[in-house]
């Protein structure tokens, strides 16, 4: 059992951009599996999905819908099995 | 499938697994923002990496790109000395210098991926070439993807393999995408491997997601090769299931191909086509994955370069390459060596002799370039090879007009531990071929972590002579700050061919510069306007060292520094103005000693430089001067900034000339 951070990942084509999360596509609590699109981040060039970096259970989501993150920031715990 | 053990299969199944998996744990470890850089992946195109690589012997070669993960672990890299890389550590198998898109292993038979697109295409027939020239049945394996076929690098690296022969599969992976740009709007006949038959060869297009098609396909084409039947093309059709780059979502791929791809995905149709259980697939997957959080967690900690290290690996250091090269010289020891004496001899004479000796000192050197050794020709452009086809037959390459593309043979061919001298006919079309100089020849051993070498020498005729604006340019400095090439530029008979053994000798790129009006060129050749630049060649084996600079003529007033053409004029501005003249003649690494001395003496300097004044060799001496010796006046008597002009009188007025050398001195009294 282990509980991985997730952060916002680098998808910034400009240094310094905070990246909007524009909506979550799993629930807390729900299952996850690595690769699979996790939730969905407003770039300054397109809106993009992001894959869930682990198989597990997407335990906590510590940046909702609608705010906006520099890069690097936690935004979800995934616990694995 | 048969003819193959499954034992065999599976490990082929387990390599694509690996290279899916580790591209995937590359991704999200950049998602994290753990790891520096950016990366290019091949997730979609495990099969053909895996396909062609399993026909390969552990003595093949591969050359490799950008989007190289996948062929590097095909060939047999680790995932560790990978990992290692892209975290930057010295562990890594270019010790932190590469990264993701120079990722290579000399031991391993791959050489730093070539990120310049197209440009392993002639790396990798050069490569072939030295192994045709030694009769070693080895084969290179040329990977690069569907945007290549447009770069001319591809039509002249091909086209020298098909006229020669030589063993190489060009393994174009056809993803249907150069970067976005989808290949049926960059191509008219997109059928890639068509072009084959129009250099004379064979060609295929294969299912590049069936990976024993592709085995198959592989082991043809290197089966040809090994029969002196080569190259071949192989297009493999393939489908990259992730972005050109990191940051790249891929909304150019439409929604319905993805998915057509997704079902063709290599992966699964042979896990399909292996009835692998899924217990089985289970404990590939798990045991590829234990591989690969442990290299993930060694590559975290794994120790970074120092700072202080920064300048290791740009040369091939002097030591070794003695060593290397005095065994080849006892081996076949030339006669006439030892007769005391000396001859008068000119710059062409010079470099023709120096040449045939090395070349029957040393079976690796070899020469290549347009016109060099025809019969009935003239020798290159300024006779300097003339009359040596005759002698050596076999080791007297004459190109097509491609100067691109031999220069990248001769720098493939050198990797391989051959001792090439390409030439162009003039200068200016160093060009075309920079690069090939620039990009590869100059920071292979650098990107590799020292593990490559480059012995490369190139030679280049430069100077005004009546020819207009594009058969005239002094391309000295344009070569000059390219760090990794040594340049050199002779001003006379006896440092040319002392020169030329050197960089021959010296295990680096050496570019040498000649001047069109110095070399003695006889018969139709002659050049008017020429000066005198023999000298009397010893008999016995000598050599110039290349980062030394002369004193022609010692003076007390004023240091002139000047080289080719410039060093003789300087000599004869000398005597009215007590001038010390120094014939810079190194001008990549520049001898400070040697200039120092001088110009602390004479507390005057004066750069003779033919070639415009801004961004010229002077400006390099003239700041170094500055820094060094601050209390020393500097003035430079360069051309102005203007294209060479024809006309005699407009030519004249561009080049420097004693006079002008007598005034600037007069001024900086």
């Amino acid at each position: 059992m282990m509980e991985i951070k997730m952060k916002m990942p680098d998808l910034a084509t400009n240094e310094g951009v905070q990246l909007g999360i524009s909506r979550w596509l799993v629930q807390e609590g729900q299952p996850v599996k690595r690769g699979q699109p996790l939730l969905e981040v407003e770039t300054d060039k397109a809106v993009q999905e992001v894959e869930s970096i682990a198989t597990g259970v997407l335990q906590t989501i510590l940046v909702t819908a609608g705010e906006k993150v520099p890069v690097g920031t936690p935004i979800a715990t995934i616990k694995t099995s | 499938m048969a003819t193959h053990e499954r034992a065999l299969l599976l490990s082929l199944y387990e390599r694509m697994v690996l290279i899916r998996e580790f591209e995937e744990t590359v991704k999200f470890l950049f998602l994290e923002g753990t790891m520096p850089g950016t990366i290019h992946q091949c997730q979609g195109q495990e099969a053909t990496a895996v396909g062609v690589c399993a026909a390969l012997r552990s003595e093949d070669w591969i050359t490799s790109t950008f989007r190289g993960h996948g062929h590097a672990l095909a060939k047999g890299l680790t995932p560790q000395e990978m990992m290692d890389e892209l975290f930057g550590a010295r562990t890594g198998c270019c010790k932190g210098r590469g990264g993701s898109m120079h990722m290579g292993n000399m031991s391993k038979g791959m050489v730093p991926g070539i990120a310049i697109v197209g440009g392993g295409i002639p790396l990798a027939t050069g490569m072939a070439l030295a192994f045709k020239m030694r009769n070693e049945p080895k084969v290179v394996a040329c990977f690069f993807g569907d945007g290549a076929v447009a770069e001319g690098a591809f039509h002249e690296g091909v086209n020298m393999a098909a006229i020669w022969d030589l063993p190489v599969i060009f393994v174009c992976e056809n993803n249907l995408y150069g970067a976005s740009t989808r290949v049926d709007l960059v191509m008219k006949n997109s059928r890639i491997s068509e072009r084959a038959a129009s250099y004379g060869f064979r060609g295929e297009t294969v299912d590049g997601n069936d990976v024993l098609a592709v085995l198959a396909a592989a082991e043809r084409a290197a089966a040809d090769c090994r029969a002196g039947r080569g190259p071949v093309l192989l297009e493999l059709l393939t489908y990259r299931r992730t972005g050109h780059s990191r940051r790249d979502p891929c909304h150019y791929q439409p929604k319905e191909e993805r998915q057509a791809w997704a079902q063709r995905d290599p992966i699964e149709r042979f896990a399909d086509t292996l009835k692998l259980t899924a217990e089985e697939k289970d404990d590939i997957e798990n045991r590829v994955q234990r591989v690969l959080a442990q290299a993930v967690e060694h590559a975290k900690s794994a120790p970074h370069p120092s700072a202080a290290e920064l300048s290791d690996y740009v040369f091939t250091p002097a030591a070794s390459n003695r060593q290397s090269r005095s065994s080849a010289k006892t081996n076949t020891p030339t006669g006439g060596h030892s007769a005391p004496g000396s001859r008068r001899l000119g710059i062409a004479e010079a470099l023709r002799e120096g040449i045939a000796e090395e070349m029957a000192a040393d079976p690796s050197v070899f020469c290549i370039g347009e016109d060099i050794g025809v019969r009935g020709g003239w020798g290159g452009a300024f006779t300097v090879t003339l009359g040596l086809e005759d002698r050596f037959p076999e080791r007297l390459l004459n190109t097509p007009i491609a100067e691109l593309g031999f220069f990248g043979i001769a720098t493939g061919a050198a990797m391989m531990g051959m001792r090439p001298i390409a030439d162009v006919q003039y200068g200016d079309f160093l060009f075309l071929a920079s690069d090939q100089i620039i990009n590869n020849a100059a920071k292979m051993r650098y990107m590799s972590g020292g593990d490559a070498s480059v012995p490369l020498v190139m030679r280049a005729p430069v100077g005004a002579t009546g020819r207009g604006s594009q058969h005239a340019q002094n391309m000295e400095r344009y070569f000059t700050g390219v760090p990794g090439l040594k340049v050199i530029a002779p001003s006379n008979a006896y440092d040319a061919k002392g020169m030329l053994k050197a960089a021959l000798r010296d295990g680096n790129p050496v570019l040498i510069f000649e001047h069109k009006l110095l070399y003695g060129s006889k018969g139709a050749r002659a050049e008017p306007g020429a000066v005198d630049a023999t000298s009397e060649i010893p008999n016995e084996d000598y050599i110039v060292p290349l980062d030394k600079a002369v004193v022609r003529r010692e003076g007390a007033k004023v240091t002139v520094l000047a080289w080719l053409l410039m060093a003789h004029y300087a000599l004869q501005a000398a005597e009215g103005i007590d001038a010390e003249v120094i014939d810079v003649r190194s001008l990549a690494p520049l001898d400070w000693e040697t200039i120092g001395k001088s110009v602390q003496k004479t507390g005057r300097a004066i750069i003779v430089e033919e070639g415009p004044q801004s961004g010229g060799v002077g400006a390099e001496i003239a700041a170094g001067i500055a820094e060094r010796w601050p209390n020393v006046r500097v003035a430079r008597v360069a051309s102005p900034d203007v294209p060479v002009p024809f006309t005699p009188v407009l030519e004249n007025a561009y080049k420097p000339d004693v006079s002008r050398i007598v005034r600037a001195a007069k001024e900086l009294q």
